[in-house]
């Protein structure tokens, strides 16, 4: 397990590190562009009151730092960089070793399937988790240089929901990656599948198809309290679909 | 006792067959050629072999134990060079050989060591930087690498130029004699099977259509010319079955069979013939009118 653990740190390290310090950076951007917004936008003082108003309503409300870090970090930034990351990561675990050639190389060693599947699974899942963990400790950090500390139990629910999501989106292009033997096309399954259901899930008698509720609800800034229903949800599926996987894995023939 | 033993293996693919009671038997300590045309069925069953596929019917055994069952414990016995021999480029050649042996639960150690001494690849190098021919060495390097009982090669000379070949199939002999090994070698390049192969079966449609050792075949396969008295035939010949049969002339034929001389002597006077020439046939030939048949 070590070994193969190894060779998929070994093989997806660029792709690991490059996620890690985009997410990163656009964390910490994203923190420090608050000095800029706090207190309205430039210039806003030349436009008409009566849409002042207006603008002012549309508007997210960024008089507090968990809320803007809410609106800009965790509802938007993380959720759209860090499910494009989970996708990239996750879609080449098993279609990157057929496309590739390497499956039968590894498949013919003296190790399982299972060991094989959970060896990547660790691993990419692992690296995506720290990415979202650094970026988000980013993202913090250029809040306080900007002197605004928002509050711990915020972040750290807000992280966990974020987590618990990107997992879900990570275990579906697992799945993807095992059901399509082309990486590019498990990837493109796994992102059109988000992007069907996350537009679905914009019309409320679909709502609960939405897979961007799993990362939580703005009520979060208010309580930052688990919403035990995205959590359960996330894990479920995420293990239902971690185990197809695993079982179509075992059926395949190389 | 048997390396490896196929008692009516069967494979489809939904519709398509590709095995249809395939039966083999591969002596221990043997070098055994599987042959036949491109799609006869070799893959297919060397994958069956490593507990890659289930068979659909019959009875397969390799180094004593079932692969569909015991697969992982069985493929720490076996070293394998597919025939698609495809590894991961960003790593060195000594890279591979490390996880290979972590995989296999040894270390890189002495055997690795002698081998460089063989192969002399540049283990230093990533495998991205490799020529076809060093690559297909340094699958046979890792294949041999961990003290396997059995080694499994398929094609494993495709494409590979005449040198690199030689130094392939020659490194794979000394090899093969100095440890005591089982090879099982799938190839449709004659030349290399007779000349490294102790036993050979060709393989048509799916099917094994005969097993014999190649000096066996060699010997026994013989296109022999007979005149048949006044109302026999070809077909009247009992006891020996005869490959093929082309009329020279009203009661002249040329017969080919793989049967003992005395044997076939005596089945065609029992038919009433008389055996008037006898000509052996290049091991090519006698592939071709096998899988051709």
């Amino acid at each position: 397990m070590k070994a193969l653990m190894w060779k998929e740190l070994r093989e997806n390290r660029m792709k690991m590190i490059i996620g890690c310090v985009l997410l990163s950076v656009i964390g910490v951007a994203v923190s420090i562009a608050y000095r800029f917004l706090e207190g309205g936008i430039p210039g806003m003082g030349q436009i008409l009151p009566e849409y002042v108003d207006l603008i002012k309503k549309l508007l997210p409300d960024f008089s507090n730092v968990n809320a803007y870090l809410y609106s800009q970090w965790f509802s938007k930034n993380l959720q759209q960089v860090g499910a494009i990351l989970a996708v990239v990561l996750l879609s080449g675990a098993v279609a990157g070793e057929r496309e590739l050639h390497t499956a039968i190389f590894l498949f013919s060693r003296p190790v399982s399937r299972g060991m094989v599947l959970a060896s990547k699974v660790i691993v990419l899942a692992g690296a995506l988790v720290l990415a979202v963990l650094v970026s988000t400790a980013g993202a913090v950090l250029g809040a306080v240089v900007v002197g605004k500390v928002p509050q711990p139990g915020f972040v750290l629910i807000a992280t966990l929901h974020s987590v618990i999501a990107l997992l879900t989106f990570a275990s579906l292009a697992t799945l993807l990656s095992v059901l399509v033997p082309d990486r590019m096309k498990a990837m493109l399954f796994s992102g059109a599948i988000i992007i069907v259901l996350s537009v679905a899930g914009q019309f409320k008698p679909l709502r609960w198809l939405n897979p961007l509720e799993l990362f939580g609800s703005p009520i979060l800034i208010q309580r930052p309290v688990p919403q035990l229903v995205p959590i359960v949800v996330g894990v479920v599926l995420s293990a239902c679909m971690l185990w197809i996987s695993y079982r179509m894995l075992q059926r395949q023939e190389f | 006792m048997n390396a490896i033993e196929m008692i009516g293996v069967s494979k489809s693919y939904g519709q398509v067959r590709a095995l249809q009671d395939m039966c083999l038997s591969v002596p221990a300590g043997s070098i055994f050629g599987l042959m036949g045309p491109n799609g006869a069925g070799k893959t297919t069953s060397i994958k069956l072999m490593l507990g890659l596929m289930e068979p659909t019917a019959g009875s397969l055994t390799v180094l004593g134990s079932i692969p569909s069952g015991d697969g992982m414990v069985l493929r720490r016995r076996i070293g394998f060079v597919p025939e698609d021999f495809s590894l991961y480029p960003n790593m060195t050649g000594l890279e591979i050989l490390e996880f290979n042996a972590r995989l296999y639960g040894c270390s890189v150690d002495e055997n690795v060591r002698r081998l460089q001494t063989v192969f002399e690849l540049p283990l230093a190098r990533k495998i991205a930087t490799y020529s076809k021919g060093m690559r297909k060495l340094l699958g046979l390097y890792i294949a041999l690498s961990t003290e396997p009982e059995l080694l499994i090669l398929d094609e494993p000379t495709e494409g590979l130029d005449p040198m690199v070949r030689s130094h392939f199939l020659g490194v794979l002999a000394d090899e093969t004699a100095r440890r005591n090994l089982t090879v099982f070698f799938s190839s449709h390049i004659l030349s290399e099977v007779e000349k490294i192969c102790d036993t050979v079966a060709f393989m048509r449609f799916g099917r094994t259509v005969l097993q014999d050792s190649v000096e066996s075949i060699k010997e026994r396969y013989r296109v022999y010319t007979v005149r048949f008295g006044a109302g026999h035939s070809p077909r009247d010949v009992k006891n020996i079955v005869i490959q093929r049969e082309r009329a020279l002339g009203q009661d002249a034929w040329d017969i080919e069979a793989l049967a003992d001389q005395e044997q076939a002597r005596t089945a065609f006077a029992d038919a009433g013939g008389t055996v008037l020439n006898v000509q052996s046939l290049p091991f090519d030939e006698i592939f071709l009118r096998f899988v051709e048949a």
